[in-house]
């Protein structure tokens, strides 16, 4: 008897953090995650061969007709970002007087700005305590370290990010 | 066989544990529940976090909640011992060492005192307009919840 299985795979767009569920036969490609986030609105370009699609934490590309399952995953969930950002996401982060640059796939998670930012900037122990990402510099939200870097670009803007390098106070007493 | 009673408390808490949001935190292996369902200990929900082992012995804090009038009022939470089946002993909760703000929030060993759980909200009002990112409204999920307490206990010391 032949076992039936699925994938389940949460895909993000474009300024689009919260992510869509959907069960994908176990032969599914890359093609049908950038079909189903077309279907979805979660993007806003519709030709599958100008749509990227990257998966968590995987810094390569693939083609659209690579099965998802194949694909070198490093944690049990599967998560994609679907979008226009070709590859790489222009990263700066501010703290105090200081800027650092980089880049990373927007498949890469806020998680791995927040450690490199901490390593260029030389923070650590007591310094790198509570210390989070935010779109502003006093009290915007903290940026969600699990988010994937690409959900984060606007849909109007270019595939640049700027962050603030601040402390988080949680309570208080 | 007389037909379940569910209140419009539990139905929202169970719809939202069938949500994309819920379900992408149990498959990321962050959080999960009992076994009995949610209608069969209502109010009451145990719910667990993992959380680093260097921060919680074992890497896992189990949680009782009480959720009477879910989402209007905010989870209250009481750290648990899921062996024992009583609160939490005073040794066991997370490592206040771990970071500050882990040190502020499980202060007091036994609940959380945080803007997402009662009994924190309770006692600071105010913390609806000074902690506004964090704190719960009634447009609020129990996997908004989760998510605070696991990216707190996750938050790096390096």
């Amino acid at each position: 008897m032949k076992e039936l299985t699925s994938t389940k795979v949460y895909i993000v767009g474009e300024n689009s953090t919260d992510p869509i569920r959907v069960e994908f036969p176990h032969d599914a490609t890359i093609n049908d995650v950038k079909k189903a986030a077309i279907e979805h609105g979660l993007a806003t370009e519709t030709d599958l061969e100008k749509l990227e699609a990257f998966a968590e934490e995987i810094d390569e590309s693939y083609p659209g007709n690579h099965l998802i399952k194949d694909l070198p995953w490093k944690q049990k969930r599967r998560r994609f970002f679907c979008g226009r950002c070709s590859k790489l996401v222009k990263v700066t982060i501010h703290f105090e007087c200081k800027s650092v640059h980089s880049k990373f796939w927007a498949g890469a998670r806020v998680q791995r700005v927040l450690d490199w930012a901490l390593k260029e900037l030389g923070l650590t122990g007591s310094d790198a305590d509570d210390l989070v990402l935010r779109f502003g510099k006093d009290d915007s939200a903290p940026v969600d370290t699990d988010l994937l870097l690409g959900s984060l670009v606007t849909r109007r803007g270019g595939c640049e990010l700027e962050f603030y390098l601040t402390p988080e106070v949680l309570v208080n007493g | 066989m007389p037909a379940e009673l569910v209140t419009p408390d539990l139905a929202l808490f169970k719809i939202h544990l069938e949500s994309a949001e819920f379900g992408y935190g149990v498959d990321s292996g962050w959080w999960g529940h009992q076994e009995e369902s949610a209608a069969q200990t209502w109010p009451y929900f145990q719910v667990w976090i993992a959380a680093p082992e260097n921060v919680v012995k074992g890497g896992v804090l189990w949680l009782k909640l009480e959720l009477s009038n879910y989402p209007k009022l905010a989870p209250n939470g009481l750290m648990w011992d899921m062996e024992s089946n009583q609160v939490l002993a005073q040794d066991r909760g997370p490592d206040r060492s771990a970071s500050k703000n882990i040190g502020s929030v499980f202060k007091n060993n036994k609940r959380i005192y945080a803007p997402w759980d009662r009994g924190g909200l309770t006692p600071h009002p105010e913390w609806t307009d000074t902690h506004k990112h964090t704190c719960w409204t009634p447009e609020s999920t129990i996997a908004a919840y989760l998510g605070h307490t696991h990216r707190l206990l996750w938050k790096r010391k390096t």
